[in-house]
């Protein structure tokens, strides 16, 4: 699917008008995203990854404005009482599943 | 690993007792524990429980000690369970559900977790091999001895157990059996520990199988509640990976909103995983929004959704992806009226989904098929398929409703008003509620049938 061109960020920066800045953090931010060849300075881009920084450029900018919030610490945390309403929940839907499933099968 | 140089039986006893001064002799012990000699291993454990109930002193360097014993001791059982499992992965199912209800030393948390790491890896490649793991998974989790591993822990793995069998079952179709797994899943984490990660997969399951049943909103409004318990303990993985399901299940409805689910997911993924370790989760939400512009008639947006993506997709070709990226590139294909395109494209998806065993996809995609064949005046062809499909659903067991609607579906094709009914929509809501085709795990006879 790749093609034998590889361009490198200042030649992507050139036919994309992104920032060869803002390409190499994206390269070194998104790099498993990004389909590339060769390491450190040798990296080279295909021209398939000429629409994935774009992609990536217009993600970016959606986001400007918005509040971040920070990553959270995750943790495995254990309920009781009221936080274990969604097994209550699940019960209910199993219950409507229940009858439309008895539903079909009379019909056969 | 070279074992002659076990610390002396003396050096260990200092070990154990936190007594022992000397620096490098210490790492030199430490070090060797960590290749997880048995022998020392063995030498410990007798010593471990004099030590714990000897004195109160040192008692945290012991404690500390005693919880790097029981990570060997972990570590080793998890070697065991791969090395059980390279062992029984060649038998036949019956077998190894046979070895597992009679050998205690499969009845382990280890070997459980094994077995159910490798159900989901499994029903990517062929959903029926992914039933047969998540039910010796089960066997195992019936069999876990609650003296040992106390009663809580025993449930949360046999609720997590069942409510994979349930997770398996829906994909391969049996609803039904997947319903009943699902509620004995609830019954076993309601005597669990309360862990909450476990009610949450039940609820995605669940709302899996009220999408199977197309009931979308419902489901939608269970990952709701599961996208807030998720953000309540700062779960992030969690609440990306459900917004990316429930933007999946919102296409049906409202592929709008759909839309806003999906890019929601994929910011907090994308916040969470820089490295792209989860990009089948990317992948997901790329193809909901490509499906999304799709039905919203933006086929530009979508086309160059999965043009860009295309290496994703490329990444992980398990025959889901591929027959969902083939079926798509054909429907993209259909709506730019590219319509040998858009055939090849779904008659390879059909092959793909056949030879997993993916019958409700094919049957859905069998619809598409026909259209494409009527646009390109190939109206033999478009009956053919549609009377051999017919046939299928008749064996698969379907409902008398279901098989009179494909059959006005077959008329409709004969006599050229298929093109300008509602059929794909009618139909394919239609079988979703009604579809139960065969018990899970009972092969076709005569090898896999095709569409």
């Amino acid at each position: 699917m790749q093609s034998d061109t590889l361009l490198t960020l200042t030649e992507i920066a050139e036919k994309t008008g992104i920032n060869a800045t803002t390409l190499s953090k994206y390269a070194s931010q998104y790099a498993a995203r990004i389909p590339c060849q060769g390491e450190g300075r040798k990296r080279r881009y295909p021209p398939e990854a000429i629409p994935v920084f774009l992609k990536l450029r217009e993600e970016g900018l959606a986001r400007k404005g918005r509040p971040r919030k920070e990553p959270l610490i995750i943790t495995q945390q254990v309920f009781t009482g009221e936080d274990r309403l969604l097994l209550g929940e699940i019960g209910q839907a199993l219950e409507k599943i229940g009858k439309v499933l008895q539903r079909v099968a009379s019909r056969r | 690993m070279p074992r002659t140089d076990h610390p002396s039986v003396e050096s260990l006893s200092l070990f154990l007792a936190g007594s022992l001064n000397n620096r490098e002799e210490c790492q030199s012990v430490v070090a060797h524990l960590l290749t997880q000699c048995q022998r020392c291993g063995a030498v410990l454990q007798s010593f471990r429980d004099a030590y714990l109930t000897s004195s109160y002193d040192r008692a945290f360097s012991r404690a500390s000690f005693a919880a790097q014993l029981a990570q060997i001791e972990r570590e080793e059982q998890k070697g065991k369970a791969a090395e059980l499992w390279d062992w029984l992965k060649e038998s036949e199912h019956p077998f190894r559900l046979q070895v597992v209800r009679g050998n205690p030393l499969l009845q382990t948390i280890e070997f459980f977790a094994h077995v159910t790491k490798l159900v989901r890896i499994a029903c990517r490649v062929d959903v029926l091999y992914g039933v047969d793991l998540a039910e010796l998974a089960l066997e195992i989790a019936l069999r876990l001895p609650e003296d040992q591993y106390g009663p809580g822990l025993v449930h949360d793995c046999r609720g997590q157990a069942f409510s994979n069998v349930g997770m398996v079952k829906t994909r391969a179709g049996d609803l039904t059996g997947a319903a009943e797994a699902l509620e004995l899943a609830r019954r076993e984490l309601t005597h669990g520990s309360g862990d909450m990660l476990e009610d949450a997969m039940l609820g995605v399951n669940t709302a899996n199988l009220l999408y199977a049943i197309g009931l979308f909103l419902e489901g939608a409004a269970l990952l709701t509640r599961v996208i807030s318990m998720f953000r309540k303990v700062g779960d992030l993985k969690g609440v990306a990976l459900t917004l990316i399901q429930q933007a999946y299940i919102v296409t049906h409805v409202d592929p709008a909103h759909a839309i806003e689910i999906a890019e929601e997911g994929l910011a907090v993924l994308i916040q969470i995983d820089k490295e792209g370790k989860l990009d089948i989760a990317e992948l997901s939400a790329r193809h909901t929004l490509a499906r999304c512009y799709l039905s919203l008639g933006e086929v530009e947006e979508a086309g160059s959704i999965v043009e860009t993506y295309t290496y994703l997709y490329a990444r992980h070709s398990d025959p889901q992806i591929t027959g969902d990226y083939l079926w798509l590139r054909g429907r993209i294909a259909l709506a730019n009226q590219a319509y040998q395109y858009a055939k090849r494209f779904l008659d390879n998806a059909a092959n793909t989904y056949m030879q997993a065993h993916l019958y409700f996809d094919a049957t859905l995609l069998a619809i598409d098929r026909i259209q494409v064949r009527l646009l390109l005046q190939e109206s033999h062809e478009a009956i053919s398929l549609a009377k051999k499909v017919g046939r299928q659903l008749g064996e698969w067991g379907l409902t008398r409703d279901s098989l009179q609607l494909w059959a006005s579906l077959v008329n409709a094709v004969a006599d050229g008003t298929f093109l300008t009914n509602d059929y794909p929509k009618v139909i394919s809501s239609h079988l979703r509620a009604t579809w139960i085709p065969r018990p899970c795990g009972v092969k076709f006879e005569g090898g896999t049938p095709s569409l």
